[in-house]
């Protein structure tokens, strides 16, 4: 009697263990993948550096450092942790200056993840901006028509907040804030201790 | 009864070789000479300092990491746990606005081994013995050369050409500094660049006081 018991406690936890595997996870469906083709050239102008040239910037106390240009787009695909009636394909175009002094590089990357809000993020070394590619998004920069610096005027111009600042762990010295235009790139980078990067033309 | 003796014997090296550390016949723990300890640097976690280059340009360094440790090592004997060795152990870290990294770790040594001060600047690392008054091992990169060590000391089997000299004091930007290290960097020249390092002076209580560059650019501490 015993023993008819325990083998029919087997079965039911064999069963239970089997349900569990088949209806536990759900497998995914067949996901549609949407292809959000190429960057328009209009985006891909927000970065006016070219692949192979060499841009210069002048350091506050008087040094000229030439950065060289490296520029690329590859293809990526959107990624989430459950199942997902779509996944997009997209386009991510990158450019790295690399400067021939040990000081920080510059990175940029743009990309059509969202096709109505395009992503564009400026890297100085370790500090990151967000650059606006639209009018939608205005807290967290400045927009001056135009400003002088070293005697010339530039025009159109973002003037965009690093929030490392805030940051508790932080360094004694940080890129404070990065000034920026669709038509020249970086324009002036201000250190928090208040030495400068200018763009040298 | 024979055949009791031997599952005593056997149950006995279980229990002795089965267990921690801390089941072990005997235990030792290696602590670094007060005169080396001065060589740690009197900061903590968050704390910074300046290093302006010869173009005028300043760097900032912050401390991210400042930890101790008693690293156990065990020696066993046909898998019986005979001897525990904890070694004391210090890690200080910096990290610098233009991404520059500098690091110590101070161990205590073993005998005839004295204590040992590694220090790590970008691709450069280096362990120097207080005993032996030589590096013992050096790295670049992925390249990498060490002593060999023996009872009676360390044989050299790979030559390390770089070296390191103890000075008293250094007056860097109007400010004397006691209790320095200079280390000289003269390997694996083939794989250098123009940013190398190949000079860097420590301060004992301060850590990175100057170091200059294949290129000619030196950095010095900023007062």
């Amino acid at each position: 009697m015993l023993q008819l018991k325990k083998t029919a406690m087997s079965r039911n936890h064999l069963l239970i263990i089997i349900l569990i595997l088949l209806f536990g996870c759900n497998p995914c469906d067949d996901s549609i993948t949407i292809d959000n083709g190429k960057i328009p050239e209009k985006v891909l102008k927000y970065v006016p550096y070219q692949n192979g040239q060499i841009y210069k910037f002048k350091h506050s106390a008087g040094l000229i450092i030439e950065f060289t240009t490296i520029r690329q787009s590859r293809d990526e695909y959107s990624w989430c942790e459950e199942c997902c009636k779509y996944n997009y394909k997209y386009e991510v175009n990158s450019t790295t200056l690399t400067p021939d002094y040990p000081i920080f590089d510059f990175g940029f990357e743009i990309s059509n993840l969202d096709t109505t809000y395009y992503s564009f993020i400026a890297r100085v070394g370790k500090y990151q901006f967000y650059i606006p590619t639209s009018a939608n998004s205005s807290e967290y920069y400045e927009f001056a028509d135009s400003i002088l610096i070293n005697d010339k005027l530039y025009f159109d111009v973002f003037k965009l907040k690093s929030n490392y600042g805030s940051y508790y762990d932080k360094d004694s010295i940080f890129a404070d804030s990065l000034y920026y235009n669709y038509e020249l790139g970086i324009i002036k980078i201000k250190m928090s201790n208040g030495e400068k990067y200018e763009i040298y033309e | 009864m024979r055949f009791m003796n031997k599952y005593l014997i056997i149950l006995f090296v279980l229990i002795i070789s089965s267990c921690g550390e801390d089941d072990a016949l005997k235990e030792e723990t290696l602590y670094i000479s007060s005169e080396n300890r001065d060589w740690l640097i009197a900061d903590e976690i968050g704390s910074n300092f300046i290093m302006i280059d010869n173009n005028n340009i300043a760097q900032g360094f912050s401390m991210y990491q400042n930890s101790s440790d008693f690293s156990p090592s065990t020696s066993s004997y046909f898998g019986v746990k005979t001897k525990v060795i904890k070694t004391e152990s210090y890690t200080q870290g910096y990290s610098s606005n233009y991404g520059q990294r500098f690091s110590y770790i101070l161990t205590a040594g073993f005998a005839p081994f004295g204590d040992n001060l590694s220090i790590s600047i970008n691709e450069i690392s280096f362990t120097y013995d207080f005993n032996f008054k030589t590096i013992a091992r050096i790295s670049y990169e992925s390249n990498y050369k060490s002593k060999l060590m023996t009872d009676k000391g360390y044989e050299e089997n790979d030559k390390i050409y770089s070296t390191v000299e103890l000075l008293d004091t250094i007056t860097i930007n109007d400010r004397l500094y006691s209790g320095i290290m200079h280390f000289s960097f003269d390997d694996f020249k083939d794989k250098w660049s123009k940013f190398t390092i190949k000079e860097l002076y420590v301060a004992k209580q301060y850590g990175l006081i100057k170091y200059k560059l294949e290129n000619g650019i030196t950095y010095e501490r900023q007062k």
